[in-house]
């Protein structure tokens, strides 16, 4: 069953743009369900890159690995194990989210750095429900397009 | 009858005006076009005048949006976006709005605030202007998480190239960790963050610091940093602590010096705080000058190109706070309200099979680049005539519209405004930029866009006997009655000159004739404060 959710919510990210955007994803998930809908991901999206954000991750090691999924026209899932979605990661995934474009100043040795997501990248986020609300973000479920919640199944039950 | 003709009797250029607002409906509400030579040529496309601008370094090129002319940048780092990015984009009547909201302030050199909800396309309408004008668009995005240094600056540590490069990679990688550590116990204390699990923040020597540069509301100066960088335990021996610019004077300072266009996205969601400390780069000055302290001083000089536009929800939005007065007076502040079916059905046609529906000719202005060509009436005895007459009535709109604001007190997470004198300047600069044959419906215009925008559509008043009404369209009425009083005084001129007329030739004088006499009398018992106030005469001559 959430094998064929996840593959359905693929599709969806695949397919819809709106107005010229590609959406970005969310997938909501209690406990182990979150690593079997990675793994359901995996086995739908051969380009693919994982990337395991918690606690200890700085805004420049998350945008090194967005960038670089971007450049090599992957699809990105980051699991959201806690830490913190600063300004600077906000404001990139807001751009990405409306205008599928990536704009970071000061990026190394670039005053401005510009990059566009190509029609074959997309990026999923996993994460927990009590794991989006500790980030204290109000507008973070707005940052995506379709959300699929795997753990109200599980709730339902 | 025009202001104009009332006053000094005739019209200055309104047939060419009738004729140019005849061509810019064939036209279509954005075209573009170039000036070489006093000659002026008109393009289909922003390609195309792009490319003559490119093969005539003389020339100026222009993008007309609903009747308000921006230059278009014709020189280098232009707009980000390109063709593709638009073939999808739907040109309805909201889009247009939006479009004639954000151009005027640019033209006007104002900040522009648009609050609207999240699907009317606030941003893709600016995108889409920045892309017409071709110019470049830097972003701020606003969360709960944002921080005042990512607006002005801060100083972060670079590893020096006499460092061996075996050595390198470890340093930044400690630098990373470092910043991460700063921002992370930054952000906390200054918006109040909750502290997540596991998070590591820095000492309380640091904090200690750190606090008493958010009480100053400002940025770490290098030497507090280099001392938090020690308490923390990492010994940055070689690494030069540098400046970086945060996205305002970059974009004040982009493009060599030039500026470019700098866009608040979802203000609304900063925390109050933040907002506050906004109020250093809005001040009365306008946006030409930021003192950076933390930086030595340094004095930031906006570029000619550089310009300001908000975008926010509205205040039902989660974590949205209604915006306190003194701050939403230093913009020009615009609610803008949902798309119409008819605007959603457009948008889903452009999106779905890329059909465009022809616009509504009312859903745009026309015809104003003539008029503001008209720069000898605007010097004239008459002009000052015309513009007294404007700010009686202006005057006594806002006094009249401030008492049923009073009246109408704004219900929990409503936004709250007044009126003052910098809307009354702002007011004065558009009549200036886009007077029309008819002046008085100039100022209709402007009232619209500096007061009557703000007022959210859906907020109902009681008119006496009960009845429910927008106060929005209220206040569009009450403009129109002060606007019919002064249209008015042409009339009783009239009557006066008929009176007179008849008087000197010692016939009996007609009804019309016999009430201007009556008038005259009544006139002649007005106290000193009465005179030119046409609401008072008209009252005394009932």
């Amino acid at each position: 069953m959430l094998k064929e959710k996840i593959s359905q919510f693929i599709q969806i990210l695949a397919k819809i743009n709106s107005q010229g955007i590609w959406d970005m994803g969310l997938v909501t998930a209690e406990g182990d369900q979150k690593q079997e809908a990675i793994d359901a991901i995996k086995a739908e999206i051969k380009d693919l890159e994982v990337f395991d954000f918690g606690p200890e991750i700085s805004s420049g090691n998350f945008l090194l690995a967005l960038i670089k999924s971007l450049q090599d026209k992957k699809w990105l899932a980051v699991n959201l194990s806690g830490g913190r979605i600063d300004g600077q990661i906000y404001g990139q995934l807001r751009r990405l989210a409306t205008t599928n474009r990536l704009q970071i100043l000061n990026w190394q040795d670039e005053a401005e750095f510009n990059l566009k997501q190509s029609e074959a990248s997309r990026i999923i986020f996993i994460a927990s429900w009590p794991g989006i609300e500790a980030l204290n973000l109000p507008e973070f479920t707005q940052l995506f397009g379709p959300a699929l919640d795997l753990a109200e199944e599980r709730r339902n039950q | 009858m025009t202001l104009e003709k009332m006053v000094y009797g005739f019209s200055p250029k309104e047939e060419q005006i009738s004729k140019r607002e005849k061509e810019q409906k064939e036209k279509g509400p954005i075209n573009f076009y170039a000036e070489l030579d006093n000659q002026k040529k008109v393009f289909s496309s922003r390609k195309e005048v792009l490319e003559f601008a490119a093969n005539n370094p003389e020339a100026k090129a222009y993008l007309n949006v609903a009747g308000v002319d921006l230059e278009v940048w014709i020189g280098e780092n232009g707009s980000q976006f390109n063709d593709k990015d638009f073939e999808k984009f739907a040109l309805d009547n909201k889009a247009m709005e939006l479009l004639t909201i954000m151009a005027k302030s640019i033209k006007l050199d104002q900040p522009s605030l648009v609050e609207g909800e999240t699907d009317i396309g606030k941003s893709r309408a600016l995108e889409y202007l920045a892309y017409l004008a071709n110019h470049h668009l830097i972003y701020q995005s606003f969360s709960g998480q944002t921080d005042v240094t990512e607006l002005i600056g801060k100083y972060v540590p670079r590893v020096s190239n006499d460092i061996p490069k075996t050595q390198q990679k470890e340093i930044e990688k400690k630098i990373n960790e470092f910043i991460h550590l700063f921002d992370s116990t930054r952000s906390r204390e200054d918006g109040e963050r909750v502290k997540t699990k596991n998070e590591k923040l820095l000492s309380k020597e640091s904090q200690r610091l750190l606090q008493i540069c958010l009480q100053e509301e400002r940025a770490v100066a290098e030497t507090e940093m280099k001392e938090i960088a020690k308490y923390e335990g990492y010994d940055f021996e070689g690494v030069n602590w540098q400046w970086q610019d945060g996205t305002v004077p970059m974009a004040m300072e982009a493009n060599g010096g030039k500026g470019c266009w700098l866009y608040f996205d979802e203000l609304g969601a900063a925390e109050p705080q933040i907002l506050v400390k906004l109020n250093r780069i809005l001040t009365s000055e306008g946006l030409r000058r930021l003192e950076i302290t933390e930086n030595g001083s340094r004095k930031v000089e906006g570029g000619p190109n550089f310009r300001l536009i908000a975008s926010t929800n509205p205040p039902s939005y989660a974590g949205r706070l209604p915006f306190e007065k003194d701050f939403i007076r230093r913009w020009n502040y615009q609610v803008v309200g949902r798309l119409t079916e008819e605007d959603s059905f457009a948008r889903d046609l452009a999106r779905e099979i890329g059909e465009k529906p022809a616009l509504k000719e009312e859903s745009y202005f026309v015809g104003r680049r003539e008029e503001m060509k008209i720069k000898n009436f605007r010097e004239s005895e008459f002009s000052r005539a015309v513009y007294k007459e404007l700010g009686k009535l202006h005057t006594k709109f806002l006094y009249s519209a401030t008492e049923r604001l009073e009246a109408s007190p704004n219900e929990v997470g409503e936004q709250s405004f007044r009126y003052e004198e910098s809307d009354k300047i702002r007011t004065v600069m558009y009549l200036k930029e886009f007077q029309k044959p008819d002046l008085i419906d100039t100022l209709k215009e402007a009232i619209e866009f500096y007061y009557l925008g703000k007022i959210n559509p859906v907020k109902m008043i009681s008119e006496s006997g009960g009845r429910e009404v927008s106060l929005r369209d209220s206040l569009k009425e009450l403009f129109d009655v002060l606007a019919g009083q002064l249209k008015t005084r042409e009339k009783i001129q009239e009557l006066i000159k008929k009176y007179q007329s008849q008087d000197e030739k010692n016939v009996a004088l007609d009804e019309e004739a016999a009430k201007a006499k009556v008038g005259l009398a009544n006139l002649a018992n007005l106290e000193e404060t009465d005179i030119g106030d046409i609401g008072n005469i008209l009252a005394k001559l009932k």
